[in-house]
Formats: C-alpha cells, sequence, structure tokens
C-alpha cells in the first residue's frame, strides 16, 4: 500500500485500486480550485501508475461533496469561464481512461454530483442524497450535469434536476438507474472496495477498452462508435491477456492478468 | 448524538415540518412527536410527511386525547407508536387519500382495505404490530425495512447482508 498526502485529498493504492478521498470535510468537501488542482494530480498519478487498475473517488462517510464554492463561480466573468482551469479539471475527471467507482454518502450536489456522475459506477449509501441545485442560485450547472443525469435515467430526470433542482435520495436514485447501487452508509467504502478489487481482477487492456468503447457515443455517431469497438476489439486480441485469458478458460483456471 | 425534544403534534404543516427538519439537523438519537392530533391531512402535510417517511433515524410518536386523521398518518410513520389510555379516534378519521397511500405503503393492500374500512382503527394498528412495539426502533431493522420498501428484493437483500447480522441494540 502506498499513500499521497495532500492538503484536501488523500490517496492511498491497495490491491490494485487506487482511493481518492476527499478530504475537506469542514466545508462538506465543497469544491474549489486548490480541491481540484489536487483531486485532477492524484487522479494522474492513478492513471499513470502500472498498479492501479481500477480507481475509487470518495468523500468518506459524511459528505461526497457540496459542490462548489460559490466564491469560486463568482470570480468569473463571463468570458473566462468557458476557458477556465476549473472546466479544465472537470473535463480531466470525466476523462479519466481507468474504470472510476464513485463512493457517495451524504451531500452530493453540483459539481460534486458532476463528479461523481463522471465515474462509470456510483455506490451510494443510504443517507446519500444527489441534485444539481445550480438553477436556484440563478445559473445552471456547467460542468456536465445537464448532460449526465440524461446518459443514465433518461431525458425526464435530466429535466427536472436541471430546470427544479430536485433532490433526489439514495434510494431514488437507484430506482431511476442514476446509481448503481444502495448499501448501509458503514459499510459504503468496504462495499466500494470490495467491488473495486473485483474489477481490478479483470484485464487491465481490456477494462480500459470496455470503458472507451461505452463512452464513444459520447463523442460520436452509433456507426463511428460500432467501427470504433471494433478497433479496440481488434487492439486487443493482440495483448498477451487476451491470450492468458482465452489459455486460462481453456485450462479451466483463474487468468493472470498483466496488463500487457 | 443530541438530547430529544418531543414536538409537539399538534403543530401547523408548515411549523410541523420546520421542527421535525431541526430535530433531524441536530442529529438525534430519536425524533420523538407527542401530543393531540385534531387535525386532518392536507397537502401541506406532504412534506413532512416524506421527511419522515425517509429518515433513518428512529421515529417514536406518543399521541393523546382525541385523533383524527393526523393522528393515524403519524402512527403509520413511526417506528414505536403509544396511546395514552382514553384516546379516541374519529370515525372518520380513515377517510383520507393521503392516508391510504401512507397505510398501503405500510400495511400492504389487506391491510390498508382494513384500516380503511373500520371502525376500530386501534385495533388494526394493534394487529400490524404498530401499537405499543418498541423492536422496530432498532436503526438497523429499520434501515433494512427501509431497503424492502425502497429496492428490488435482490437488491434489497444485497443491502441487509452489510448490515450486523446479530442482535443489536433496541
Amino acid at each position: 500500500m502506498s499513500d499521497f498526502q495532500n492538503k484536501f485529498i488523500e490517496a492511498s493504492v491497495e490491491q490494485g485500486v487506487g482511493v481518492i478521498r476527499l478530504n475537506r470535510s469542514n466545508a462538506r468537501n465543497a469544491l474549489n480550485l486548490a480541491v481540484l488542482r489536487e483531486l485532477v494530480a492524484v487522479l494522474e498519478q492513478h492513471e499513470n501508475d502500472p498498479g492501479v487498475r481500477v480507481i475509487v473517488l470518495t468523500g468518506g462517510e459524511g459528505n461526497f461533496s457540496s459542490g462548489a464554492d460559490i466564491d469560486m463561480l463568482g470570480t468569473h466573468t463571463a468570458a473566462s469561464y468557458s476557458v477556465s482551469e476549473i472546466r479544465s479539471h472537470y473535463e480531466t475527471i470525466r476523462a479519466a481512461k481507468k474504470p472510476m467507482v464513485a463512493a457517495v454518502s451524504g451531500f452530493c450536489l453540483g459539481g460534486g454530483c458532476e463528479i461523481a456522475l463522471s465515474c462509470d459506477y456510483v455506490i451510494a449509501s443510504d443517507s446519500a442524497v444527489f441534485a444539481q441545485p445550480e438553477i436556484k442560485l440563478g445559473i445552471i450547472p456547467g460542468a456536465g450535469g445537464t448532460q449526465l443525469w440524461a446518459l443514465r435515467s433518461g431525458a425526464t430526470e435530466q429535466v427536472s434536476a436541471a430546470l427544479e433542482g430536485k433532490t433526489v435520495t439514495a434510494f431514488d436514485a437507484r430506482r431511476m438507474r442514476l446509481i448503481n447501487q444502495v448499501v448501509p452508509k458503514a459499510a459504503l467504502m468496504q462495499a466500494a472496495l470490495s467491488f473495486a478489487q473485483t474489477l481490478a481482477q479483470r484485464a487491465p487492456l481490456a477494462l480500459c477498452a470496455a470503458k472507451a468503447a461505452t463512452r464513444a457515443r459520447w463523442r460520436m455517431s452509433l456507426d463511428a462508435a460500432l467501427d470504433h469497438e471494433v478497433l479496440l476489439m481488434s487492439n486487443l486480441l493482440a495483448s498477451v491477456d487476451a491470450h492468458e485469458g482465452i489459455a486460462a478458460f481453456l485450462d479451466k483456471r483463474p487468468a493472470q492478468f498483466r496488463g500487457a | 448524538m443530541s438530547e430529544v425534544n418531543d414536538i409537539d403534534a399538534a403543530l401547523s404543516d408548515k411549523e410541523l415540518l420546520h421542527a421535525i427538519r431541526h430535530q433531524l439537523k441536530k442529529g438525534p438519537s430519536q425524533v420523538s412527536l407527542r401530543g393531540e392530533t385534531h387535525a386532518p391531512l392536507s397537502a401541506a402535510a406532504c412534506d413532512w410527511i416524506t421527511l419522515l417517511v425517509h429518515t433513518q433515524i428512529p421515529v417514536h410518536v406518543h399521541l393523546d386525547g382525541h385523533l383524527e386523521t393526523r393522528g393515524l398518518a403519524l402512527a403509520l410513520l413511526a417506528d414505536q407508536t403509544t396511546f395514552s389510555p382514553g384516546t379516541t379516534i374519529g370515525k372518520t378519521a380513515c377517510w383520507s387519500p393521503l392516508l391510504a397511500v401512507l397505510a398501503h405503503r405500510r400495511l400492504g393492500p389487506g391491510g390498508t382495505r382494513q384500516l380503511l374500512l373500520t371502525d376500530d382503527p386501534a385495533s388494526v394498528l394493534n394487529t400490524y404490530g404498530l401499537l405499543n412495539t418498541s423492536a422496530l426502533a432498532n436503526t438497523d431493522l429499520k434501515s433494512a425495512l427501509h431497503a424492502a420498501t425502497e429496492l428490488p428484493f435482490d437488491e434489497a437483500l444485497a443491502f441487509a447482508s452489510w448490515l450486523p447480522s446479530g442482535p443489536s441494540q433496541p
């Protein structure tokens, strides 16, 4: 197990899982530039660490994140937000190549919700609440909150989230397929780590390829995404892991994937 | 955990919502409501009903005097309900669409029909174990029951598997 220590982010690596924990509990893990910088720096460390196959992003059992510090938004002009460092950090999180699991408890609001929904899986405690409350401030979500709900729950829930700022409980979120699983609050980290460790036993290259393939529709047509899928699949056939996976299946033994 | 102060069950809907919210923010060991409830159940009650339905903190209700629909609603929302001796329930207290929805959630379709058609709502509540019971004030059991209501069976089972399996504090 290795550890990184920052001011607002705690990070560790264990059994192939890189954990990123927001650690600004006195501000309900509100996001400011310093938090986002540290988060992205640790995320990039995990992305570049071959020992990390899956990333868990969490705020612990308290709150995932209450969203962006309001004063952070107030510093922007009409022209500056679109080219801001903040925007760039959100995009980096959304573009992570390795599978990401958000372990969510308590408030998961605004920018915090957008980060959670940028992950591939969302495991939430029964205390979690999700919302895009930006409309109540006279703005709209600016880091994916007008799109990411629809990808999981459809247009109906997306409209409610963006136009009403409606808060949904973890159980509501599960019913609308916004999240993958609800667990008791005390079991959140254990459940998320257990799930991530199971995922981390899959072939690393295939995991990243599967993530890339499933997200291809974010930026291309169905035809292009299907072509993209074929290319990714073709590349994997040349991998050591694919040979190992097929051999292990035929030998009726567990595969030992190396990420090569 | 902060000390528990009883909320007056006779407050207006708006005041009741505010009082319950205020108490929940303090992280109490339980939410406690007490008093007479002459009030009917209006649309304005939906907010505090939703709050009580979703709270993970045990809800205790002690009712006395003469109860109307709100009293029955509180009994259906509570984990532990007690009536003072001599408590009476209005003859039309069950005739409420909002109460029918609450009853369906708590008692199922059969129990709901019994409650809506009975002249003796207290006996139905008693039959379904909602009166003078304390076992379900256990937070783990409350969480499991809530999950069973909210999630598909297999997911509720998975949820419950993360909870302590042995006897825990009542």
